[in-house]
């Protein structure tokens, strides 16, 4: 119990250290350099921007319908104007591929209830499904309503693993001044990005960031690479909003109700075309 | 038990098809071309995800009355907008505007519901083009 | 339908490497009642934090079974009534009992349909306390699950049955109680056909009676279905393997429309066959 005292307290101690360190303060100076680090920011104890909240997306193509305010203003609108659309630029190989899955849009992973990757676990259709974020000094975690997809984000900037291979992939998350940033990788190649076809394989590695612009405002920013289906990045910005304290996140189960795909015809992936 | 109907000034916007649930393909199960309108009596109202469903008998012309399945858009959109699972009572009298599953059976999707009182509130999936806004929500309980 | 083999595999995917853990948390766990929890960074509220997963193998019957086929027996988790028997009225232990006969294709688990409370607190896999001041939050790895606990200051959102329920939580001292209510009554407490109402009101109590270890307990009221109120409690240890993390899972399904879990550390996973086949269609 004594050693165990010793080892804490000498933990604390490095802790602390590093806290006041001057390899922290270069670099914090070097990212505010980048960019100034925004005065009245929510923070947490350890300096870090709160990120943490119920948050929607917010305008886009699709007007947000669903969650009003109880004053009775629907906020996730966001102005008939939503963020411009991703421009997919994609090999030859893969745009025959994409134009023959916008035919099977049946095929979407997503109306089989499957995880929908990154960055399509964040963009949904604007004003539908809020994510909640938990965070601490360790880690950021997103847990969306959408499919119950969840993301433990570890903030330590460790590698991704090998011989891993998820529908969300694996997530790494940094400090870059007040800006999270995410590596993601080790996908398996089963996300679309839409359902209109776009999509990704296994190659696919997004970058994301997260930025707190004020306390009721996240922009959110993802450049999407795969050198098999892009000839270019896809870069991906929006915003997320801030749903007020009296709405919360509701559980969506999907395979548990899911009564739609029995409806398909054949022709739409119906019946024998249902296993993929 | 407030929250549910408080909500009561949500503009329902136009949508553009395949969109709104966010979950499948609308032209995957359903026609925008069979608009269909539906009046009959709720035998059950099913507020699960992905998609609510009420089931409905229809009545027919000198036969017995046809049960439908009407999917709604998905329920947490619904109950933002101050829908319970209580919502909708079997014997309830509705009429839908929906368009028919591609399938043929007597599934379709909702757009609009007129409940007995008149007032016409959302329930829309997918497709349907409902431009007028607010929409109420269905009765408190 | 997923196998046992393939769930032990999956399960082994994070424990495997965790081996010793199990005891040096059963050393821990009889700290006694007075064991007082780390704080987060506000001072003030208990840090449940970490990695945690069930002991034994109540996830296969809560009222005990005899063990098999790899898998350890178990005792009955049910402490109350003292017979760990769980006090169903007539026609709903005639109803468990056709859950059981039906059990190898009538459990919703093995649609990889979320677990419900309490049963996705004991299952095989482990879960995730997530924890901030004023935030608690539970992940779980099975079907990636979660549960938000939110304080109990608001009453419970009932406007639907949820498979996870809605959790209202408070405080008492450092054990976290919470009120769980509006749950569907598809899902069942374990392999063995156990059962609920919609009508279901449970009282969880989480308290850390060491380091590395949670007792919990559940108090399960459902006048309809049982005579009297019951309880069961387990234990849950810490997963503090250096790097263990909750994994992602996700079920495909077959040609028979039967769905399987699939683990991420497996290379099948990949889309690589159907990836090949559309760079060589498009090459045509």
């Amino acid at each position: 119990m004594l050693a165990r005292s010793r080892s804490l307290l000498s933990a604390i101690g490095v802790c602390v250290a590093l806290s006041v360190s001057p390899a922290r303060t270069v670099l914090a100076q070097a990212a505010s350099a980048a960019s100034p680090p925004a005065t009245g920011l929510l923070r947490l104890s350890d300096g870090h921007p709160d990120l943490q909240g119920l948050w929607l997306k917010s305008g886009g193509g699709f007007q947000g319908l669903f969650i009003g305010s109880l004053e009775g203003t629907n906020f996730a609108a966001g102005g008939a104007r939503g963020p411009a659309p991703p421009r997919y630029e994609y090999t030859p190989e893969a745009e025959a591929e994409r134009l023959d899955r916008q035919r099977r849009g049946y095929e979407d992973p997503e109306a089989r209830c499957h995880l929908p990757g990154v960055p399509r676990a964040l963009d949904q259709p604007a004003g539908l499904y809020p994510v909640q974020i938990i965070q601490d000094e360790k880690s950021v975690a997103l847990l969306h309503e959408a499919m119950h997809d969840v993301r433990i984000i570890p903030t330590d900037n460790s590698p991704h693993p090998r011989n891993y291979w998820a529908w969300d992939g694996d997530s790494r998350g940094r400090w870059e001044g007040d800006t999270l940033v995410v590596d993601v990788a080790n996908f398996n190649g089963r996300t679309w990005l839409d359902m209109q076809g776009n999509f990704v394989d296994e190659n696919e590695h997004v970058v994301e960031r997260f930025t707190l612009l004020d306390r009721d405002t996240i922009r959110y920013e993802a450049t999407v690479t795969d050198p098999t289906v892009f000839v270019k990045p896809v870069e991906m910005r929006f915003t997320l909003k801030r749903v007020p304290p009296e709405q919360q996140i509701l559980e969506y189960s999907c395979l548990e109700g899911e009564r739609s795909l029995e409806h398909y015809t054949e022709e739409d992936g119906g019946k024998k075309r249902r296993a993929r | 038990m407030k929250l549910r109907f408080r909500v009561f000034l949500v503009a329902v916007l136009a949508l553009s098809a395949g969109t709104a649930s966010a979950h499948h393909s609308f032209a995957a199960e359903f026609d925008a071309e069979k608009p269909i309108t539906l009046a009959g009596t709720v035998v059950r109202w099913e507020m699960i995800n992905p998609h609510g469903w009420i089931t409905m008998e229809v009545p027919e012309s000198g036969g017995k009355p046809t049960e439908w399945k009407v999917e709604t858009s998905n329920p947490n959109g619904l109950m933002r907008l101050g829908w319970t699972k209580n919502s909708l009572k079997p014997g309830d009298q509705i009429t839908i505007e929906a368009y028919r599953a591609k399938d043929g059976s007597h599934t379709a999707n909702a757009a609009r519901i007129t409940l007995a009182d008149g007032r016409k509130v959302f329930a829309g999936s997918a497709a349907g083009s409902t431009s007028e806004a607010p929409s109420a929500p269905p009765a408190a309980q | 339908m997923m196998s046992r083999m393939q769930e032990l595999a999956l399960c082994g995917l994070l424990v495997a490497p965790m081996l010793g853990i199990e005891l040096s948390a059963v050393a821990q766990a009889d700290a006694g009642r007075t064991f007082s929890p780390a704080r987060l960074s506000d001072g003030k509220t208990p840090d449940f934090r970490g990695i945690w997963r069930a002991r034994g193998t109540a996830y296969v019957d809560v009222e005990g079974h005899a063990g098999g086929k790899g898998i350890a027996a178990s005792k009955s988790i049910v402490v109350d009534p003292p017979d760990g028997k769980i006090p169903y009225k007539p026609e709903a232990r005639a109803r468990r009992d056709e859950n059981n006969r039906d059990r190898a294709a009538a459990d919703p688990s093995l649609k990889c349909y979320q677990a419900g409370v309490p049963r996705a607190t004991y299952l095989a896999t482990p879960l995730q306390i997530l924890q901030s001041p004023g935030n608690f939050a539970i992940v779980y790895q099975e079907n990636h699950a979660f549960r938000v606990f939110h304080p109990n200051t608001r009453p419970h959102f009932d406007a639907a049955d949820w498979w996870m329920g809605d959790t209202r939580y408070q405080w008492e001292g450092d054990t976290l109680v919470a009120d769980v209510a509006a749950l569907t009554d598809e899902v069942w407490f374990d392999r063995a056909g156990n059962f609920h109402g919609t009508g279901v009101h449970i009282v969880e109590r989480y308290r850390m009676t060491g380091s590395d270890t949670i007792e919990y307990e559940a108090l399960i009221e459902d006048p309809e279905v049982y005579s009297k109120p019951w309880t069961l409690r387990t234990q849950l240890g810490r997963v503090n393997e250096r790097g263990a993390r909750i994994i992602e899972d996700e079920c495909l399904e077959d040609e028979n429309g039967v769905r399987h879990h699939v683990s991420p550390y497996d290379r099948n996973s990949l889309l690589k066959s159907d990836y090949s086949r559309w760079k060589k269609s498009a090459a045509k």
